[in-house]
């Protein structure tokens, strides 16, 4: 086990699944194109970044005070991109109606 | 750092406990600085679908898949090696660390190998349309697409040599000393560059689909 906790059979496992769902956008991508493929291939990234964070970074373990910074930042930075996207798309649909 | 217990701290525990609070919160402002560009390119994208879609689609899927791979391989080369440390198997450590920065250094030849590629082809921001991408490219469009593919890849390549010269330095200062303890406890640094690392990685994640996946006009 490392300092975050998890055992060397744990992290292969991890990266494993992260190769996995590498894959997985992959095959996305080379498919049929559709309106789908972005939602999917970000949400792919998502659980992706989680396992990373999670499992890696041992966050999913780590102390309540390193959460809490963490969620912060992931609702702030939420929060910036959300706004600035929505802003425009209004923006968009108030211009060509 | 140094094998000196700060007065601040009443246990080793907890000084290591505050440097990892703190390198987290240094990697919260950096995800911060990449939100503003994931920002910027998800409003010009809603602007230029196709323009956007077409820039994709002229960057190689091949090279960005095998950075992908290069990248999750080293995430978990620095977790073994973190263990490998945690377990005083300073050889096996090595090895893993050696491997780590290799196939980061091979992340900065395959993206530099794209860079070559696209300045070759005049592929540059403020550039004029691609030939063979068809006259529906807009030049704004296509430009806008350039400047933020040069500027949201080469922020992160920063980052993966700033990351590579943490765990190399980490690396080097836990060396045992003929003269006395290393002067780096072996994990803590190791633990704090590995933990970059993993946010270096974690933004490639998204840098991913957004330059090489996402080709459709929507």
């Amino acid at each position: 086990m490392n300092m975050r906790g998890y055992a060397p059979s744990t992290l292969t496992a991890t990266y494993a699944t992260l190769m996995l769902l590498a894959g997985l956008s992959l095959c996305a991508t080379l498919g049929p194109a559709g309106w789908w493929q972005t939602p999917v291939s970000m949400a792919i990234a998502v659980f992706k970044a989680l396992g990373i964070a999670g499992i890696f970074m041992g966050l999913f373990r780590a102390s309540p005070s390193m959460r809490w910074a963490v969620i912060a930042a992931v609702v702030m930075t939420l929060l910036l991109v959300v706004a600035v996207v929505a802003d425009v798309w209004y923006g968009m649909i108030r211009l060509h109606g | 750092m140094a094998e000196t217990l700060s007065p601040a701290f009443a246990s080793r525990s907890a000084q290591d406990a505050a440097g990892r609070l703190g390198l987290i919160m240094f990697i919260a402002s950096e995800a911060m600085l990449f939100s503003g560009m994931f920002a910027l390119y998800g409003a010009y994208r809603l602007i230029y679908p196709h323009d956007f879609a077409a820039g994709v689609r002229g960057n190689e899927l091949w090279a960005g898949s095998l950075n992908t791979g290069l990248l999750l391989t080293s995430s978990w080369t620095v977790a073994l090696a973190h263990v490998a440390l945690s377990r005083q198997q300073r050889r096996q450590a090595g090895w893993l660390i050696a491997a780590t920065l290799l196939l980061a250094a091979a992340f900065l030849v395959v993206k530099g190998s794209e860079y070559l590629e696209h300045i070759r082809h005049g592929e540059v921001p403020g550039s004029v349309p691609l030939p063979g991408l068809g006259a529906a490219v807009s030049e704004q469009g296509r430009t806008t697409f350039l400047a933020l593919y040069y500027l949201m890849t080469g922020t992160h390549a920063l980052h993966v040599m700033a990351g590579m010269l943490f765990i190399a330095i980490a690396w080097w200062s836990s060396r045992p000393r003929a003269d006395g303890p290393p002067l780096v406890r072996t994990g803590h640094l190791m633990d704090l560059a590995a933990l970059y690392w993993h946010f270096v990685d974690a933004m490639w994640v998204f840098l991913w689909p957004l330059f090489y996946l996402l080709r459709g006009g929507s």
